[in-house]
């Protein structure tokens, strides 16, 4: 069989669908989110690798879609749960607090001198 | 012979695997430091040897050969900077493991839409690209709301469904989702129409065509880190090279499409050089004099540029048409490069503040004089053998449209000529501007990080003797190889 015919590709698609149900399966056993985030990204890169070997459109469409769903899954079942969760941890600076108007820079310039001024 | 050519994808894939391994981060990041400059060395070797003896290797789909390692050069100098960037940027913050990991994925992704010859391979591997770079945007030092990049999402699904659209008509009418050695595949009237439409704005949207323009990329900008940054401009690069080589396997030559071509592309401009004059002046309705908001507005310019140069250029007939392709892919990559020297003074930036607020930054010039210099420089390299040379060129056979086309054609041509050099000069007011406020400026009263990096002079000097050293390069092939450029995009 060589390195470029349709069995590999044959092959290739079955193994990845496999690894699909395998991820799904891990995914649900999975409830650390740190760990859901790590298999997600890995199995990215696995599609990343296995899409250079479709050698028919229809096993290219499936891995599009396979791609499409982890990273819908990626977005909004761990990153923006995650993101949610952040917002109520007091250490993360909203960024929006001295960087979005000239206002809010004055006070913070107005807040800096003060301190320079005290000590 | 293939496996010594894909060392470079090998070396990232496991770099990405290691990443998400590794938690130490000093480590992660000298791994990481390493990695791009092993890759940029190796790619560079093999883009010497390929160069000396031609060799094209088909594996699946994906095709490397000359040109794709040309590309991959880009984006190996990028990941370099990127990686620079990375380490002296960006602190530890929660899951930054999976950042690397991430970043060295878009990396693959970007240079898997440059070997790509299969159809539906180029969409995945776009799309995948364009998702990772809206998803890192969330890690950082800084809560960022997940609301910010709805828009951005909603154009990347929107993109999608257009390239998805158009590789269901390219099927339908060639029979394979292969676009490599097509063997003079004539497809019909109404399909190229449709199919490169929907692939302009496929690839376009994303990158700032005109329907949305700013809009969804508006906050991707103010809330970025630099690093974040830096990708996208990369991503930006790779996109022209996506849709330059897609239209031209596509005979595109048709009024309607670069009529449609025209008018998205300059009213995208348009919009941009608007908003970065607005950015640069004002301060009311959210513009906030923000370095990254203009630095990100100027990318979305060369995009939308270079798809009106090039829909100009597809007017004429074919000797000029030829001849000017070459010097505007010249100007574009030599444009890039320019860039990336620009965008390598702002390390010390980052380094020190998570301010971009360029009134408030200032006074650099005392500790970072080279830094200044090199800005100052790559302004001047910006006007004098850039500009020049391709304003040259356009001017050459500026006298031929003129004569030989008719008068709609040549008038297109002039107030496409006066779109470039407004936007050169707006180019030039921005790095000055820079220039002025962060190196000259002696007030400041940005907010310092409490921490801050010793940044070694020896990366910036190394950045700067690559980068002009590949310019000098490019410039010397322009003259003595008159298609070289040319050839890049038509596999």
């Amino acid at each position: 069989m060589s390195l470029t015919s349709e069995p590999l590709s044959y092959i290739l698609f079955i193994l990845t669908i496999c690894c699909f149900l395998i991820f799904i399966w891990i995914m649900f056993i999975i409830k650390n989110k740190n760990k859901k985030m790590l298999y997600s990204n890995i199995y990215n890169i696995g599609l990343v690798v296995v899409n250079i070997f479709p050698a028919n459109p229809i096993y290219s469409f499936i891995f599009l879609l396979l791609l499409i769903c982890n990273l819908l899954y990626f977005l909004f079942f761990i990153l923006r749960p995650k993101v949610i969760e952040r917002e109520n941890e007091d250490i993360f600076i909203e960024k929006k607090n001295y960087s979005l108007d000239s206002g809010d820079i004055n006070k913070i310039i107005d807040k800096n001198e003060q301190e320079l001024g005290d000590s | 012979m293939f496996f010594i050519a894909i060392i470079p994808l090998i070396s990232l894939v496991v770099g990405a695997i290691l990443m998400s391994i590794l938690k130490e981060i000093e480590l992660r990041k000298k791994i990481y430091l390493l990695l791009s400059s092993g890759n940029l060395i190796i790619n560079s070797i093999l883009l010497i040897i390929n160069s000396v003896f031609p060799n094209q290797e088909i594996f699946f789909n994906i095709l490397i050969s000359h040109n794709q390692y040309f590309f991959m050069e880009f984006i190996f100098l990028f990941q370099f900077v990127f990686s620079i960037f990375n380490k002296y940027e960006l602190k530890d913050f929660q899951n930054a493991y999976l950042f690397d990991a991430i970043s060295l994925i878009i990396f693959l992704s970007l240079i898997g839409i440059v070997i790509s010859i299969n159809f539906l391979a180029f969409l995945s591997y776009f799309f995948l690209a364009i998702m990772l770079i809206g998803i890192i945007f969330y890690f950082g030092e800084f809560k960022k709301e997940f609301s910010l990049l709805k828009k951005y999402f909603i154009v990347c699904f929107l993109s999608l469904v257009c390239l998805l659209t158009a590789s269901i008509f390219f099927y339908l009418e060639a029979g394979t989702m292969q676009f490599y050695n097509l063997g003079g595949l004539s497809l019909s009237y109404t399909n190229t129409i449709i199919i490169s439409i929907l692939i302009i704005l496929g690839i376009g949207i994303p990158c700032g065509i005109f329907p949305f323009s700013i809009y969804h990329l508006k906050n991707y900008f103010q809330e970025t880190s630099f690093s974040h940054l830096l990708i996208y401009m990369l991503f930006n690069f790779i996109s022209i090279f996506g849709i330059i080589q897609l239209l031209s396997i596509f005979n595109v030559a048709r009024s309607f499409n670069i009529i449609i071509m025209m008018f998205l592309s300059s009213l995208g401009l348009v919009t941009a050089i608007y908003h970065i004059i607005l950015e640069i002046f004002t301060s009311q309705d959210g513009y906030t004099y923000s370095l990254k908001k203009v630095m990100g507005y100027t990318f979305i310019c060369d995009f939308n540029l270079i798809l009106l140069l090039l829909s100009n250029i597809y007017l004429l007939s074919t000797p000029i048409l030829t001849n000017l392709l070459h010097s505007l892919i010249f100007f574009y990559v030599s444009l890039m490069l320019i860039k990336l020297l620009v965008f390598s003074t702002f390390i010390q930036i980052a380094n020190h503040s998570y301010e971009d607020n360029v009134r408030t930054l200032g006074n650099f010039w005392l500790k970072y004089k080279i830094y200044g210099i090199i800005m100052f420089l790559s302004g001047l390299i910006l006007i004098f053998p850039l500009s020049l040379i391709y304003l040259n060129s356009l001017f050459l056979h500026y006298e031929l449209i003129v004569l030989e086309i008719n008068s709609l054609v040549a008038l297109i041509t002039t107030l496409t000529i006066v779109l470039l050099v407004i936007y050169l000069l707006i180019l030039l007011l921005c790095i000055s501007h820079f220039f002025i406020q962060v190196y000259l400026s002696k007030r400041s009263s940005y907010l310092k990080k409490e921490t801050s990096y010793n940044i070694p002079v020896l990366f910036i000097y190394l950045i700067t003797v690559i980068l002009i050293g590949f310019i000098i390069v490019y410039a010397v092939i322009y003259y003595i190889n008159p298609y070289f450029f040319y050839n890049l995009f038509f596999i």
